[in-house]
């Protein structure tokens, strides 16, 4: 069937589809593998390549402002994502169950700060935070990430769910379980994959936000994507390459993991 | 059944509205302890509401529903000594078979040896061994089907409902299944109540049947009875095939009622007919017959249109003078007329089943209605 409506390519058709697709992979991986390139080059300044070095992944342990807004980056995003996994899931199981006045209107609510723009949010949390006398810092930082982060797991629960059997809770009614159990015991567990994406997008956002956290924090708390926009205008040292080639490397590998469960899993189905 | 049977489930008085749609009305059923009743009929008929009204999934609207006594509107699904078997199966995808089967019995925390013990008991009742391990997206059909029942019984529930429970499965192994349920509710002396739009899947399972109809109970009685004495019009065309002669009564005598219909004149049982009251003749095609001559009373002339060969009958299709169509099922090998032959047709009036004509009488009441708000409008034309 398939053979009669595409008929075998030509060999100049084969050359330019696979050029084509060539460049689009350049253009997409270019920049990374220029950051990658200079983490391994002797000299600091980055126009030229010297020599062969890994002398600056060692530096990176050496740099502690370096590494303390790394790890500030992981804690806010971990204590983020929490916050926003909790209740965007107990809004989106609550938005599929009820029925109630106004709920379309809520829900399109929950698409405004998705398409604001970043600055106006981050602007508004900023004076939020100013009227409630919350010092900026840590907590300020954490509760805007969490604030933005909300949507997007509400979203990827709310389209775990659209698949949900609501059959399930009854039959788990039905065989004696309480509200309380057949919420922890059937459906969390069957929208879990839902949660861990909406975990995993929270996480990526809060990690990479840049303009909501200039807003939102103080000098206590420097996020990495803050810290290298600082160095930026000082030049940045090669060290930041060394450790932005360790993330990037970090997130393929779990790009990579993600990939081999989701095929081992549908092969068991 | 045994005799003196105890009451299980009662519904009394029970009406359910969605919005401004009334689903079940003015429903009164009492269900027995140990019997496998099926409610029977339609989609849309209201037979699965009154299904998750007993499982405790909706409530109703008024009217009231007693489980062993007890009024049932306080209960929650998971406080009813009643468990359900979901149309969909609703097993749970994220548990094994041996998991599914034991959720019930984690939930009223039996100790870990005794659920062992029940869960292989249970996978042995319903022929699973070997599979405890498997999950449901792994299982065919049937075996969903057998982990869902085993999922319930295990729970020891004085009633089990089951939602047309066998709707999925193919033409062959629905029938083993049948089998196998019906088997199942003699070993476990339980009450089944089995919701269903097959009525053949009915007739072979029950002990007795609840014909639905748009929300009304029309009929709860024995198979044989449903069959042989439907007690209306949609029951009699629902259960099997019958020939419904619309008539009206001309006269009584020596416990024969005289008929007339469009095809012509017929005889019915008597009964306490009044004089040109309107009535369906129901007859069943095996008991309909043939006659070359007319015969006393009958003055039923057609063609056969079609003689079908099916193994052990022979169905016949004879179109009446005013165009009705009438099957009647002869025994292979007894004579029939051929195809475009010229036959009489009649039955014995023991065989016909008399169905009075309730919606005459609505016919008659909207005519008088009518008939009367044309005086008022012709007085207040007369008034200007």
């Amino acid at each position: 069937m398939s053979k009669l409506l595409t008929k075998t390519p030509s060999l100049a058709e084969k050359i330019f589809s696979r050029s084509f697709s060539a460049l689009i992979f350049i253009f997409l991986y270019a920049p990374i593998a220029v950051v990658v390139l200079f983490s391994f080059n002797s000299s600091k300044r980055n126009i030229v390549f010297e020599n062969f070095t890994l002398k600056w992944y060692g530096e990176i342990f050496y740099n502690d402002a370096l590494l303390d807004s790394f790890f500030t980056t992981l804690a806010v995003a971990s204590a983020s994502t929490l916050i926003a996994v909790v209740i965007g899931t107990l809004t989106a199981i609550a938005m599929f169950r009820y029925k109630f006045k106004g709920k379309s209107i809520i829900d399109a609510l929950l698409y405004v700060p998705v398409v604001m723009p970043e600055i106006v949010l981050g602007i508004s949390l900023l004076s939020s935070f100013a009227l409630a006398h919350v010092p900026l810092g840590f907590v300020s930082l954490i509760i805007a990430h969490a604030t933005f982060s909300i949507p997007f797991v509400v979203f990827t629960v709310q389209a775990r769910l659209s698949g949900f059997d609501r059959s399930l809770e009854e039959a788990a009614m039905d065989l004696g379980a309480n509200r309380i159990r057949v919420l922890t015991g059937i459906t969390i567990p069957v929208i879990f994959p839902g949660i861990i994406s909406g975990a995993a997008l929270a996480f990526t956002l809060s990690i990479d936000d840049f303009i909501i956290s200039f807003f939102t924090t103080g000098a206590s708390a420097v996020t990495f994507p803050l810290k290298i926009m600082e160095s930026v205008r000082s030049g940045i040292r090669p060290d930041v390459y060394a450790l932005s080639a360790l993330i990037m490397l970090a997130t393929f590998i779990a790009v990579i993991i993600a990939q081999v469960l989701s095929y081992r899993k549908k092969q068991k189905l | 059944m045994q005799e003196n049977p105890k009451p299980i489930v009662e519904i009394i008085n029970v009406n359910k509205f969605y919005g401004d749609n009334h689903i079940v009305r003015d429903l009164n059923l009492t269900i027995y302890e140990k019997e496998f009743l099926s409610i029977l009929g339609p989609s849309g008929c209201g037979k699965t509401t009154l299904l998750r009204m007993i499982a405790g999934f909706e409530y109703q609207t008024d009217g009231e529903i007693l489980i062993e006594g007890e009024p049932a509107v306080n209960k929650e699904p998971y406080q009813r000594n009643i468990n359900t078997v979901f149309q969909n199966y609703a097993l749970f995808p994220h548990l094994s078979v041996y998991d599914n089967i034991a959720y019930g019995l984690k939930m009223k925390k039996v100790p870990k040896n005794e659920i062992r013990q029940k869960v292989a008991q249970a996978i042995s009742t319903v022929r699973l061994e070997g599979f405890e391990k498997r999950y449901p997206s792994q299982l065919s059909g049937g075996q969903k089907q057998r982990v869902a029942i085993a999922r319930a019984i295990i729970n020891n529930p004085k009633v089990l409902l089951l939602d047309e429970p066998l709707g999925a499965l193919d033409m062959k192994l629905r029938k083993q299944m049948q089998i196998e349920l019906k088997s199942l509710q003699r070993k476990l002396g339980i009450t089944f109540v089995f919701v269903t739009h097959d009525q053949e899947e009915a007739l072979t399972m029950s002990d007795r049947i609840a014909v639905m109809n748009k929300g009304v109970l029309e009929q709860c009685d024995i198979p044989k009875k449903i069959y042989d004495e439907p007690a209306t019009k949609f029951i009699a065309d629902f259960i099997g095939e019958s020939n419904l002669f619309e008539a009206v009564v001309q006269n009584e005598d020596n416990g024969v009622s005289e008929l007339y219909s469009e095809a012509g004149e017929l005889l019915g049982k008597s009964g306490e007919f009044e004089r040109e009251e309107l009535l369906y003749v129901s007859l069943r095609p095996e008991k309909t017959l043939f006659s070359d001559a007319p015969i006393g009373g009958f003055s039923l002339y057609g063609v056969v249109k079609e003689s079908i060969f099916l193994g052990n009958i022979v169905k016949s299709i004879v179109i009446l003078t005013n165009g009705q169509a009438v099957k009647i099922n002869t025994p292979t090998g007894t004579p029939a007329p051929e195809t475009g032959k010229n036959t009489y047709i009649y039955w014995d009036v023991k065989d016909c089943v008399m169905i009075p004509a309730v919606s005459n009488k609505i016919f008659k009441y909207l005519e008088d209605i009518k008939y009367e708000e044309e005086l008022k409008i012709g007085g207040e034309e007369q008034n200007v």
